[in-house]
């Protein structure tokens, strides 16, 4: 087998082994384990980025453990969708390593450094993996490996983070174990645990009691764990309360995989024509996706703290995706698959900010923005793209996917999200406004303050995520080339 | 329905350990519902595995070289899911302990009510 | 055979679970729901699935156990009363019954229990039972899955081990900041249970190697045989005193060869992407293994893993308990 072949093993192979690398290392060498990682991540963005290559030219890629066939050994299959979220996951995780180097150094006491970077690989391992997988319970295996390294990783950020992973855990369980039944539900039907195999067999129990169950277990699971509106309270708390090296490599992927593959389960399990066909419910969670925009929007404009604040923004624009797939219009699925980039680069730049300005100034609340618009330069110049972007400003990321959700939602004739996504955006612009008139309007204390020097490891991945923002905007028309050709015929 | 009547049980005891996970107040009791709830699942596997009349899934000397008659052994692929499902539980099980006892050092109660009491005697 | 005794332990589970959750003392609690993991196994027992009940009876009812115990020993096992909450209680119950009658609701066209025509038993499983000893030569088949057709699972789930040492022994560390407490490092006190342990340990650890070893042909494998020397050391632990079992095997060294284990695995895995295979494929180690072929190559692969399985679970379990137990300090136990 030549390398190529090898890729789609190597983006996950390359993070598991730099974490038991670290593992030996946090034991017996502390001092390699940054470099080690350092390392380990930027090959793994290589191979992913080869990966990606690969699969735009030449199709799908399989590739099967232990070389068992298909229905019997465990296989990833590759395709477009999968290579792309692979390459977000690299490029997140490769800004949020190298924010880390040195805001780990602040958060967590400096013996365990070891122990959290292990944990922290474990943690991408687990979230490429079921990303890739093509097995509906080798996805399950790897959600615990994410669920379990995420708590661990979530609860060393003191009191009150350790209550809210708490809570965490159950709910995350809860989330599991539901996807676990409805995955019984689909296997006691059809006897295999392969996608592909599922995928066949479907359509000829399209109208039993069964499937239904399966398809509400497994997207009630799947909703708990993207904190989709009515099942979202864990999310606030855990974001709020844990350490910023850990959120900004969970709370830009987390949900957003959630996402991703309960596309994943559509596309290429259920089928599209069961979810928007037989399954007549198109209008329902369309509603869903527009109270959760509205109610984190609400929340948003209410919370003072600027990471309960986010936390909210995070539970809206999850909104934003859910509604866009639901729609079924192709222009707004590919918008929804788009915003899932776009979003998480968002997401990851406004926990860059959150951990620098609670850093240097020591408050999260909405005056000590006063302070980052004088002082901190680069922060305060990533936080008017970042929400340039969620507000919908042209060149950014952010306007693309809306004016595409919009225009297909006005296409289905849903007008009713079409507001919510309006309203949001003015509330976007509100919490904006009121971080920045914090600065205009409260007097400059005196003596003048300095300007602050931000540490290079901080103000890198900053202007590396500003720029992706504004470039994935730029480029939008490759990105919606590549996404509407994995759209299934189908929805066409 | 009588030959479906331990799926019922099945869901009688998932469905217990989730009220217990919400309900009760006492966060040990919520792990042991948790557990329960998981236990639940692995059983609703196994069972669906389980074939009347057979034996376990361990070839007998004299069936090595000769067709095999799958009916004649459980079904073995259920069996490895929940072997993997039973080690995630206990690892959560873990942590979650691990957790508890945390919030026991932090609050120094395992009770839901007072622990939030606590929480929100702080913030004023 | 359906109506017999396993309904009659099903419904018996089903009580246990109540009780346990009912009882107002969580150390009797815990105790029940170690009795309900226990009947839980004889169910499985019976339902033919002696690797899953082999594997409960040393985790749900052994391990999860102790793991409550030595974490309500150092703490409470007093239940305060609460006032009544009446409405969470029905909202919760609502909720519940909801979720368990749309689960009824799929019941209606499954399979009945039982049937060995229906597709679950019919379709990948099959395959396994008619194929799985001609091309490992490993007759025990719940093995033969595990450890080679999705091996890439059980390597995850060996993961999943060691991610929960890892964290659990991560976040109950003490950062050096705050001063030791004076603690009574003292021996346990009791003769007999010295004696009796100092007795028993060396057995429990020659069974759990055996079942690591003997899991091609019979019920066993590495986590069964990996939880059962890690009890050992439990035992140890408890009958004497922390200190002691550290000398035996220290915290860092624990560590240190729970990480062995997964690279044990996952290491033999790689050996075949360097030969130009694909990961986990047992077979090319014919080429390295002399006097192999390949199917046997694949047969001693297996045990390779399983070795690094158990390891990782030995480590795994011992680790997590000695954290619970003296809250990270490792310096007293029960």
């Amino acid at each position: 087998m030549s390398m190529i072949n090898q890729l789609p093993f190597y983006v996950v192979g390359i993070p598991l082994f730099t974490a038991l690398i670290i593992g030996v290392l946090a034991i017996v060498q502390p001092k390699l384990v940054r470099l080690t990682g350092l390392v380990g991540i930027i090959s793994g963005a290589y191979a992913s980025l080869t990966l990606f290559l690969t699969v735009q030219q030449s199709g799908t890629k399989y590739y099967t453990f232990g070389n068992w066939p298909a229905p019997y050994g465990i296989e990833y299959s590759v395709d477009t969708l999968n290579a792309l979220m692979i390459l977000l996951i690299y490029a997140v995780s490769l800004l949020a390593y190298v924010y880390s180097l040195r805001s780990v150094i602040i958060e967590i006491p400096s013996n365990k450094h070891g122990y959290y970077y292990t944990l922290y690989f474990l943690l991408i391992t687990g979230l490429i993996g079921i990303t890739i997988t093509g097995d509906a319970f080798n996805l399950y295996v790897l959600y615990e490996i994410c669920a379990l390294s995420s708590y661990a990783l979530l609860a060393s950020g003191g009191k009150r983070a350790t209550l809210a992973t708490f809570y965490y855990l159950l709910i995350g369980t809860v989330g599991a174990c539901f996807y676990l039944i409805g995955v019984a539900y689909l296997f006691i039907k059809t006897g295999t645990l392969n996608m592909g195999q599922l995928f066949e067999h479907i359509p000829s129990i399209y109208f039993t009691s069964s499937i239904l169950v399966a398809f509400i277990f497994i997207n009630v699971g799947l909703f708990i764990k993207m904190a989709l509106f009515p099942l979202h309270g864990w999310l606030p708390n855990v974001y709020t309360k844990a350490p910023i090296s850990t959120t900004c490599l969970l709370a830009p992927l987390g949900t957003k995989l959630s996402i991703y593959i309960l596309i994943r389960f559509y596309f290429h399990v259920f089928g599209p024509e069961y979810v928007f066909q037989v399954l007549n419910i198109q209008p329902f969670m369309v509603w869903l996706a527009t109270l959760a925009i509205i109610v984190g929007s609400v929340y948003a404009i209410f919370h003072t703290n600027y990471r309960s604040t986010i936390a909210f923004i995070i539970v809206a624009e999850i909104g934003y995706i859910i509604g866009g797939l639901w729609i079924g219009h192709p222009d707004s699925i590919a918008a929804s698959i788009y915003h899932i980039l776009a979003d998480s680069l968002m997401t990851l730049s406004l926990f860059m900010i959150a951990g620098t300005v609670l850093f240097y100034l020591k408050s999260e609340k909405t005056s000590a923005f006063a302070l980052t618009f004088r002082q901190l330069r680069i922060t305060s110049i990533s936080l008017v793209v970042v929400f340039a972007s969620i507000v919908g400003i042209p060149p950014t990321s952010g306007f693309f996917s809306k004016m595409y959700l919009i225009k297909g939602a006005f296409a289905m004739g849903h007008y009713q999200f079409i507001v919510a996504l309006l309203f949001s955006s003015l509330a976007s612009l509100f919490i904006f406004f009121r971080l920045f008139e914090a600065y205009f309007y409260s007097k400059p204390p005196e003596p003048a303050p300095s300007i602050i020097k931000e540490d290079r490891l901080f103000t890198l991945p900053m202007i590396g995520v500003s720029t992706g923002i504004i470039l994935l905007g730029v480029t939008f028309n490759y990105w919606f080339s590549v996404i509407s050709r994995i759209i299934p015929v189908g929805l066409r | 329905m009588i030959l479906k009547f331990n799926y019922v049980i099945m869901i009688i005891l998932m469905m217990l350990g989730l009220w217990a996970m919400i309900a009760k107040k006492n966060i040990i009791k919520k792990l042991i519902g948790m557990a329960i709830f998981q236990t639940g699942i692995i059983l609703f596997y196994i069972s669906m595995g389980a074939k009347s009349g057979s034996n376990i899934p361990i070839l007998d000397y004299y069936d090595r070289y000769k067709p095999i008659d799958a009916a004649q052994y459980a079904n073995p692929l259920t069996q490895i899911l929940m072997l993997t499902a039973i080690v995630v539980g206990v690892a959560t099980l873990g942590l979650g302990l691990t957790l508890a006892r945390k919030i026991y050092d932090d609050y120094k109660t395992f009770n839901e009510d007072e622990i939030l009491q606590e929480i929100k005697n702080e913030h004023d | 055979m359906l109506l017999g005794i396993e309904t009659l332990l099903l419904i018996l589970v089903l009580i246990l679970a109540v009780v346990s959750l009912w009882i107002r003392d969580l150390m009797s609690s815990v105790v029940v729901f170690g009795a309900y993991s226990f009947l839980m196994c004889l169910i499985w027992t019976g339902m033919g699935a002696v690797d899953v009940a082999f594997t409960e009876a040393a985790v749900g009812a052994g391990v999860s156990t102790v793991f409550f115990v030595a974490v309500l020993f150092n703490t409470t096992r007093r239940i305060q009363f609460n006032p009544l909450d009446l409405s969470a209680k029905i909202f919760s119950a609502i909720l519940c019954i909801g979720t368990g009658y749309l689960l009824m609701l799929g019941l209606s066209d499954l399979p009945s229990w039982g049937d060995p025509q229906a597709l679950v038993n019919t379709n990948v499983s099959k395959y396994y039972i008619e194929s799985a000893y001609k091309q490992t030569k490993v007759p025990n088949l719940v093995t033969a899955v595990l450890a080679d057709y999705r091996a890439f699972d059980t390597m995850f789930e060996t993961c999943v081990v060691f991610i929960a040492v890892l964290g659990i022994f991560m976040l109950l560390k003490k950062d050096g900041r705050e001063p030791l407490k004076e603690t009574s490092a003292k021996a346990n006190d009791n003769l007999i249970i010295r004696v009796a342990s100092r007795f028993m340990v060396p057995f429990i650890q020659l069974f759990g190697l055996y079942v690591v070893a003997h899991g091609h042909y019979s019920p066993g494998g590495g986590f069964q045989g990996g939880v059962i020397l890690g009890a050992s050391l439990i035992l140890v632990a408890m009958a004497f005193n922390i200190e002691f079992v550290k000398q035996l095997l220290s915290i860092k060294r624990m560590l240190l060869l729970a990480v062995i284990g997964v690279i044990i695995f996952a290491g033999w895995g790689l050996v075949p992407v360097f030969l130009g295979q694909s990961f986990l494929d047992y077979s090319a180690w014919a080429a390295l293994l002399p006097g192999t072929g390949e199917i046997m190559a694949r047969s001693h692969s297996m045990l390779a893993v399983e070795i690094g399985v158990a390891i990782t679970v030995m480590c795994g379990m011992y680790g997590i308990y000695m954290s619970l137990v003296s809250d990270g300090r490792f310096d007293k136990g029960l």
